[in-house]
């Protein structure tokens, strides 16, 4: 991953909040609400767009008579959040040096 | 307009924060487990031992009493220190499970402690006293494994390792039939040729469920969660 060619995935705060919240495990809608604080309508258009995109994906169940849904992080979105972090890294490492 | 390298922090910082924020913290709840199953490992084995050397006195027992009560408080002081570091950082629903094991583990073994003491100094006659305290110590130990049972449940749930669960109900199963349908069978030692100790069977499932069991659980949780917190 170069500075250049950063993911779309990683190019909005929310994305990228998403994407970290769902690295501990995963979590349903509200969940990750109380977590970013973003509105409803916005979070759902970006866990579309990251379900496209193949960062994350969706598990439908029932609980308790209802629908409910739980995201997960993809290993590729994980991957990719890993190479990430790498390259902030050594952005940071090279204008300390 | 920002630097490269201030962008570069915002992310790290966004990302660390977030991360934090929502990682259940294995650890501390995986050490508190694991303590709490080698003090009684520890204590166990210093009763078992002074019953074999035969040096089981009034002031060995104080003192026994004593250093257990102590290291109980010690523990729950660790207890105290690391869920009060946890509450900075963690989530709620992590902070109610510290908080239930906190009642499981100290909270109400406290309180039948306090029941006990009490049945025993309202009651003047020595073989009611005794008789209590039979009847009391029994209870104690079957709600000790309600109480290990209940702690493993919980576990299992939030590590959504359903083996633990089934475990648990297995081992307060044996319990309950240990302590009802062989409540008589023991094993016997013999001290000399005259005089010999008896451990009753549900007894000593009771010390290694309470120890080992702990000692188990707390030693899962952390691989566990060796497994589930993300990015390594």
């Amino acid at each position: 991953m170069e500075l250049n060619n950063i993911p779309k995935a990683f190019s909005l705060p929310l994305r990228l909040s998403l994407i970290s919240s769902l690295v501990s495990g995963g979590k349903n809608f509200n969940e990750l609400k109380n977590i970013t604080k973003a509105s409803e309508g916005n979070i759902s258009v970006q866990l579309s767009k990251l379900e496209n995109w193949g960062y994350v994906k969706s598990k439908k169940s029932i609980k308790n008579k209802k629908m409910n849904t739980q995201y997960f992080i993809t290993d590729h979105g994980l991957t990719q959040l890993e190479e990430y972090v790498e390259l902030l890294e050594n952005i940071i490492k090279s204008n300390n040096n | 307009m920002k630097s490269n390298n201030d962008k570069a922090l915002e992310q790290i910082f966004l990302i660390k924060n977030v991360i934090d924020e929502t990682k259940i913290k294995w650890e501390t709840l995986s050490n508190i487990l694991f303590y709490y199953g080698i003090m009684n490992l520890i204590f166990y084995l210093i009763q078992y031992g002074s019953s074999f050397f035969s040096f089981h006195n009034q002031a060995f027992s104080i003192t026994e009493l004593i250093l257990e009560k102590a290291a109980i408080i010690g523990l729950f002081i660790y207890y105290m220190y690391s869920y009060r570091k946890e509450k900075a950082t963690a989530n709620k629903y992590y902070i109610g499970i510290l908080n239930l094991c906190g009642i499981i583990l100290f909270a109400i073994p406290f309180i039948m402690s306090l029941i006990s003491i009490y049945f025993i100094l309202i009651n003047s006659d020595n073989m009611i006293k005794a008789q209590s305290y039979s009847i009391l110590i029994n209870q104690e130990m079957t709600a000790n494994i309600i109480l290990f049972f209940f702690c493993a449940v919980i576990c299992g749930l939030i590590s959504q390792h359903h083996g633990i669960t089934a475990i648990s109900v297995i081992i307060m199963s044996i319990y309950l039939i240990l302590s009802s349908v062989f409540k008589d069978s023991s094993l016997s030692y013999s001290l000399t040729n005259s005089a010999s100790i008896d451990f009753p069977l549900y007894g000593i499932y009771y010390t290694i469920v309470t120890s080992v069991g702990y000692i188990v659980l707390g030693l899962t949780l952390r691989k566990q969660g060796r497994g589930v917190n993300g990015i390594k």
